[in-house]
């Protein structure tokens, strides 16, 4: 009995020597992940801000005085984007591009917990339990020092 | 549009078709597309209509070009697993891309040769499209893809180009081999 493999067509007796080099892009890709996930995030805040405004790229090039395939390159969701740059955009664009999370100083006086309840129950945030726990980490930080 | 080359992507296995308008395959081409926020951004702005269905309303159509990216790299995964299954361990050949391609009829349950094909990917919604013609067990020639918005290919004028590729391309390797490996099967 022949298995799959030994009648397995010859496909490449077809090709014309053309090839593909999608195992690097894709390897690469999956390297690049942890950043290159942000970096698209970015350019799609991006597009829908300049389409909200009525805005091109070209405009924003001249916003941020560079040339006008640097921007189109920030919108391809390729680039390794430096805080300056995100700074840059931010002001050109009026919104937040990237947020961090706020020290925990500032969240003593907004949170504090209600005696006898669980806070981690109630439907929180995921922001506003990083926050509570932020101050927890104050807490125990004062507490030990 | 006239095929220019056969491409492998995984070879003895997997090939993708490249067209005399295009500079590289149809899978470079579509993952290089799916990745790209500003042509993902673009093709739903054109295709802003096909969203507003009671389907697309209900699976978050407006927020969905922000996934085909990740969604692309799932895919792309996907495949790169395959080729190390195929590439290392020929025992789990038997499941690898007859299990990421399937008939393109959703009727259709056996496995045949010429047979179009389709891959999705894997993460709702499965709007992903590889489409392929099965040449023989664990061997399919890409024909092409697609971010299908329709639920019928010939709604939507992407997918029923694909659908014209998919059969120019099964009539074009019916020739090349010439019908003495399946010649049964023509009218499939």
């Amino acid at each position: 009995m022949s298995t799959h493999k030994e009648t397995r067509l010859d496909i490449g007796k077809l090709s014309k020597g053309g090839s593909s080099n999608w195992k690097e892009r894709a390897k690469q890709r999956r390297a690049d992940k942890p950043w290159i996930s942000k970096s698209r995030a970015i350019a799609f805040r991006i597009l829908d801000e300049l389409k909200a405004s009525g805005k091109s790229q070209v405009w924003l090039a001249d916003q941020l005085d560079v040339k006008p395939p640097q921007v189109n390159k920030w919108v391809k969701g390729k680039e390794n984007f430096t805080i300056e740059t995100i700074s840059k955009l931010e002001i050109a664009l009026g919104v937040d591009l990237m947020r961090i999370p706020k020290q925990s100083g500032e969240i003593v006086t907004k949170q504090s917990k209600p005696e006898g309840l669980n806070y981690f129950s109630t439907g929180m945030s995921v922001q506003k339990k990083e926050e509570y726990s932020s101050l927890k980490l104050v807490k125990s930080y004062k507490k030990s020092a | 549009m006239k095929i220019v080359d056969i491409i492998p992507i995984i070879d003895g296995y997997l090939y993708s078709v490249m067209y005399d308008d295009e500079y590289e395959s149809e899978f470079d081409r579509l993952f290089e597309l799916w990745n790209d926020p500003e042509y993902v951004d673009e093709y739903f702005e054109r295709n802003r209509k096909y969203l507003y269905t009671e389907y697309w309303m209900r699976n978050d159509g407006l927020n969905l070009k922000y996934k085909i990216p990740e969604q692309a790299d799932h895919f792309e995964h996907k495949i790169l697993e395959v080729d190390e299954i195929l590439n290392n361990d020929e025992t789990e050949e038997e499941r690898s891309l007859d299990e990421l391609f399937q008939p393109l009829g959703t009727l259709e349950y056996e496995r045949t040769t010429y047979q179009p094909s389709k891959g999705k990917n894997d993460d709702n919604p499965f709007c992903l499209r590889l489409y392929a013609v099965r040449l023989h067990a664990q061997q399919y020639v890409i024909t092409g893809g697609a971010i299908k918005l329709t639920h019928e290919m010939n709604n939507h004028p992407d997918t029923k180009l694909e659908l014209q590729k998919l059969n120019m391309v099964k009539e074009y390797l019916l020739d090349q081999f010439d019908y003495d490996f399946t010649p049964d099967l023509r009218e499939l």
